[in-house]
């Protein structure tokens, strides 16, 4: 029974924590611009996360290292390095859009602008990495996270034509008065939205943390393949109700406000209060996860000591990189700089990232020294080489689609 | 490393080569010629558009007792903020001979529906909630004139009139 439930924890806390500012805003402009005509991709994103999240969760529990420990070691300084630049300028933008997130998600409740919120929030966010333990920041905040799951309930109340929904996402189409230019730079944003590499870092970190061994592997795949995919369906009813709602009156989402509207017109203030509630929570989660994920990644490339189970100073240089990150994160947004500018900016160079972000974990979950006979099998390795080559096309389209597209214009 | 996965990072680098030199090559049209101006008058005019029609959404929800009031004014004073950066970034530009009579006509309507959207900010601010149904008939309106506008956009001046 002890397990069930520690399987059900972490499949919820899976689901909850799966969406995030870039999840909430990609999923909703694409939903009202091109209803779900680019679904596929989420399901396609959302299979190649699993892939390597079960690579990076798998390393974390045989051999006991995360994965840039590993990476370092396994393909030298230099190419650790390159990994450890791309990921983590990544992850630092995604870090900052997430923390702008919270602030735009209080701002909806308290119609504060945003700009005087974000003080305010890094300090929250500042004193969760701090004080809170491990548990208490995945579990709370995952499970509060699930308050999304109000898409799907205002999506069926707002009883949309199903078969033609189902159509649009299994068909490759695009509305009359779009380019194909702007759909494939949706297409590219939603796959670095699914596939954002601080995900990998936090759940094989994670796993690090809560010392995780070759018993918990049955326990991290349900996590991972029932989680993260029940994840994808929260974005999916994001999209599909911009779809249904805002889709018809050629509203182009912009704000995060506009994210919220169809759960108001299906459900009311009730319905809106619980999107609130999830807007903070899912931001706010990932706010914490993006944060630790820099501090993991410089702190294990370096050898420091560090994590949430080591006492703060025993890990002075990680928590000191947890302010620093957090601080910096304030200074930028505290300019007036758009958190969803800084979103958008990030799903996209998320996809620039991912190739130097996951060829590693290939490479390291192929490894016997540290894998012993839980190496890849045939498949992770068919899966993971499929998935290099899409991630090898999104990577080289996505700069090019953003300046030809002016950022899906 | 093995030769295999030597082989791998070396194509994956070629990728990232690949991808800079796109970057280089890719850079979107800068020369204001009819048609990109045109284009650049229709996003203008999809963006306001899209404020009037999410503002008149939340308004009509309020009105239905499904927002809260500080989420109405967050989206009104969002929408109208957005619909004046572009409505000022598009005045901006320099209109090509052929577009001149019909730039003062674009700038005119989003200007105008730019102070359509203070006023509704300006209402929902002071909680003038008698003042909704009449702004969201404004808006409705504004709406229906910026598509209009928008579809005379799709064409050149003198084809436009012959559609």
């Amino acid at each position: 029974m002890k397990k069930f439930f520690a399987v059900a924890l972490g499949i919820l806390t899976a689901i909850g924590g799966f969406v995030d500012i870039g999840d909430l805003v990609t999923n909703a402009q694409v939903g009202s611009r091109f209803g779900l005509s680019l679904g596929w991709v989420v399901a396609v994103g959302v299979l190649g996360i699993c892939v390597f999240a079960e690579m990076s969760g798998r390393i974390a529990a045989v051999s006991g290292r995360a994965t840039f420990d590993l990476v370092r070691e396994r393909l030298g300084p230099r190419m650790g390095l390159l990994n450890l630049a791309a990921s983590m300028a990544v992850t630092l933008l995604t870090f900052i859009a997430e923390v702008g997130g919270v602030a735009l998600a209080l701002q909806l409740v308290s119609s504060v602008s945003e700009v005087l919120i974000v003080p305010f929030v890094a300090v929250l966010v500042w004193l969760v990495l701090w004080r809170a333990k491990f548990s208490v920041l995945e579990n709370v905040l995952g499970l509060l996270g699930l308050a999304l799951v109000v898409y799907a309930v205002a999506l069926w109340k707002l009883a949309p034509d199903w078969s033609h929904l189902a159509h649009q996402w299994v068909t490759v189409q695009k509305p009359a008065d779009e380019g194909w230019n702007t759909w494939a730079y949706y297409a590219v944003a939603l796959f670095g939205a699914a596939m954002t590499p601080y995900e990998v870092f936090f759940f094989s970190s994670g796993g690090v943390e809560e010392r995780w061994t070759v018993e918990d592997l049955s326990v991290m795949r349900a996590n991972v393949f029932i989680g993260f995919p029940l994840g994808g369906l929260l974005s999916l009813a994001i999209a599909g109700c911009t779809a249904v709602v805002l889709g018809p009156l050629e509203i182009s989402v912009d704000t995060l406000g506009q994210v919220g509207l169809p759960v108001a017109v299906a459900l009311g203030k009730i319905g809106l209060a619980v999107a609130l509630l999830g807007f903070v929570a899912a931001t706010l989660g990932a706010a914490c996860e993006t944060g630790l994920s820099v501090g993991y990644s410089l702190a294990q490339y370096f050898g420091w000591q560090w994590g949430k189970y080591v006492r703060p100073d025993r890990a002075a240089r990680f928590h000191v990189v947890l302010g620093l990150v957090t601080v910096l994160a304030a200074a930028v947004l505290v300019t007036g700089v758009d958190p969803i500018l800084v979103t958008e900016l990030s799903v996209v160079f998320s996809a620039v990232a991912l190739p130097l972000t996951y060829l590693p974990i290939l490479v390291v979950a192929n490894d016997p020294d540290y894998l012993g006979r839980h190496v890849n099998g045939r498949l992770a390795n068919t899966l993971g080489v499929v998935y290099l080559g899409v991630i090898g096309v999104a990577a080289a389209a996505a700069i090019p689609l953003l300046v030809w597209t002016r950022m899906g214009a | 490393m093995s030769p295999r996965w030597r082989g791998l990072v070396r194509a994956m680098s070629l990728v990232a080569a690949l991808a800079q030199l796109a970057l280089l090559t890719a850079c979107a049209p800068g020369t204001p010629d009819e048609g990109s101006w045109r284009l650049d008058a229709r996003h203008a005019v999809s963006d306001v558009s899209s404020q009037t029609a999410a503002v008149k959404l939340a308004l009509d929800q309020e009105r239905r007792g499904h927002v809260f009031a500080r989420y109405l004014q967050t989206v009104a004073v969002e929408a109208e903020e957005n619909a004046g950066a572009s409505s000022e970034k598009f005045s901006a530009t320099q209109p090509p001979a052929a577009e001149t009579s019909r730039y003062s006509r674009v700038t005119d309507e989003l200007e105008r529906d730019t102070g359509l959207l203070a006023d509704v900010r300006i209402a929902v601010v002071a909680r003038r909630e008698s003042e909704y149904a009449a702004l969201a008939h404004q808006l409705a309106a504004a709406s229906e004139r910026l598509a209009t506008l928008e579809r005379e956009l799709e064409h050149a001046p003198g084809a436009a009139s012959h559609r």
